[in-house]
């Protein structure tokens, strides 16, 4: 039986995931302060985090094939996530296009990552793995173009899956305290429209967590924040593999060498390996 | 995954968040009371619509996607941008729609998604072991550096432009 059979039948993971709901929307929003900081837990978060209690082996709850079952599934459920954001976007179409300037320029912040992350990763002693773990937020189309330019087994594959599971495991978590830092401690500086657009990376669990502390902390903007969320997230995901391409990547290329990483660049094993990926 | 399967999973998928968002419009408990029923059943009734908006939206999304020969993009990218036309202010029945689907918070429509992944995730634990605590720390000054970068443009942008 096709695994998505198996998975479709497993009522374990249904039950367990409507049970998690319940349970996470029962507990509801809570925010407290951290010293300057305030910090928002949403439902999402408790469901996420109780999830994967919920694969401790000790548990015997999950089993590896019931996670596997289950991840061959996640996909499809983003796309209510996605037709609900449309619908997001389009009320506010207007005001959206009106703020297009700054949606398509926020783009190039994306950069960021590289000047941000390429001399940390080589501090923490990383060498040319530090290329594939920095030039972008590692998402699915990021893995694609590393694994066509330098191969999935090499040290810049490696540092691509490295970042991209760890977005998986605690991108969510952690995207929903930093928007939720930076809103409470700076927002003397950022306006809630720049920090809503920054929330927009081409990860839609990613951009949701870190949209919810700025819908609780600006209820009255909540609808104009998704908007700008969701439009700055369809960006990424279009412009996304072009500015990986042209800019970060090559940018990434020239900062790991001055940082003192004088390796060559990997290539793919093989044509055959290149044409998979 | 097949069409039908993909069918019978988003069933499954909108139940799931027909009750969590039930659940999280209630705030807890506070609607059990003794005319609290007739308000719950209510509440479960006005999501109704805009759930089934929803999955019409996806299914016209998976179906365009489906009939385009160019597989460049992802259903899901034909599954927002329909979304935003039918809900734009001038598209036939649009304020309709907007309003039912304004029945389902988008925040709590997560719940279930992140529910799935969460279960999902044990998997990517072995692999995070081994490649060890150095790439996980630069992935979260990642996430840092793209948040950060995208609002400080974002922000300059918008004061240049009033």
């Amino acid at each position: 039986m096709n695994i998505v059979d198996r998975a479709l039948k497993n009522w374990k993971l249904h039950v367990l995931a409507l049970v998690l709901t319940v349970i996470a929307e029962l507990i509801g929003t809570i925010s407290f302060d951290v010293g300057p900081a305030k910090l928002v837990m949403i439902p999402l978060l408790y469901a996420f985090i109780l999830g994967a209690l919920c694969g401790i082996p000790a548990l015997k709850l999950l089993t590896h094939d019931d996670m596997v079952q289950t991840s061959s599934l996640v996909s499809v459920t983003f796309f209510f996530l996605m037709a609900r954001y449309g619908t997001l976007v389009g009320p506010s179409f207007w005001k959206v296009v009106q703020s297009a300037p700054a949606l398509i320029l926020q783009e190039f912040g994306n950069i960021g990552t590289v000047f941000f992350g390429i001399p940390i990763a080589v501090l923490l002693g990383l060498r040319r793995e530090a290329v594939g773990a920095a030039f972008s937020n590692a998402r699915e189309p990021n893995i694609a173009i590393v694994g066509e330019k330098y191969g999935m087994d090499t040290p810049e594959g490696i540092g691509v899956m490295g970042v991209y599971v760890t977005g998986t495991v605690f991108g969510a978590l952690f995207c929903s305290f930093l928007s939720s830092f930076i809103a409470s401690t700076m927002s003397s500086f950022f306006s809630p429209q720049a920090l809503a657009m920054a929330c927009g990376t081409g990860s839609a669990s990613m951009m949701s967590a870190s949209l919810a502390p700025l819908t609780e902390m600006w209820p009255d903007l909540k609808d104009e924040l998704a908007a700008l969320a969701s439009a700055s997230n369809m960006c990424s995901g279009l412009d996304g593999v072009y500015m990986c391409v042209f800019l970060s990547l090559p940018i990434s290329e020239w900062l790991v060498r001055v940082c003192g990483v004088k390796d060559a660049p990997s290539r793919p094993a093989g044509n055959a390996e290149a044409a998979a990926n | 995954m097949t069409y039908k399967q993909m069918a019978v999973f988003l069933i499954i998928c909108a139940v799931q968040i027909l009750l969590g968002n039930w659940v999280g419009a209630q705030h807890g408990l506070t609607v059990w009371g003794a005319d609290g029923a007739a308000s719950a059943a209510a509440l479960f009734q006005d999501a109704i619509p805009g759930i089934l908006v929803l999955l019409a939206i996806i299914a016209a999304g998976v179906f365009v996607h489906y009939i385009i020969p160019w597989k460049g993009l992802p259903a899901v990218a034909y599954i927002v941008t329909i979304g935003c036309i039918v809900t734009i202010p001038g598209f036939p029945y649009a304020e309709q729609l907007t309003a039912w689907v304004s029945k389902i918070n988008f925040v709590g429509l997560c719940t279930p998604i992140l529910a799935y992944a969460g279960l999902a995730v044990g998997k990517d634990i072995g692999i995070l072991k081994k490649q060890g605590w150095r790439i996980v720390l630069v992935g979260l000054f990642v996430f840092v550096g793209t948040f950060v970068g995208s609002a400080v443009i974002a922000e300059l942008v918008l004061r240049a432009m009033k």
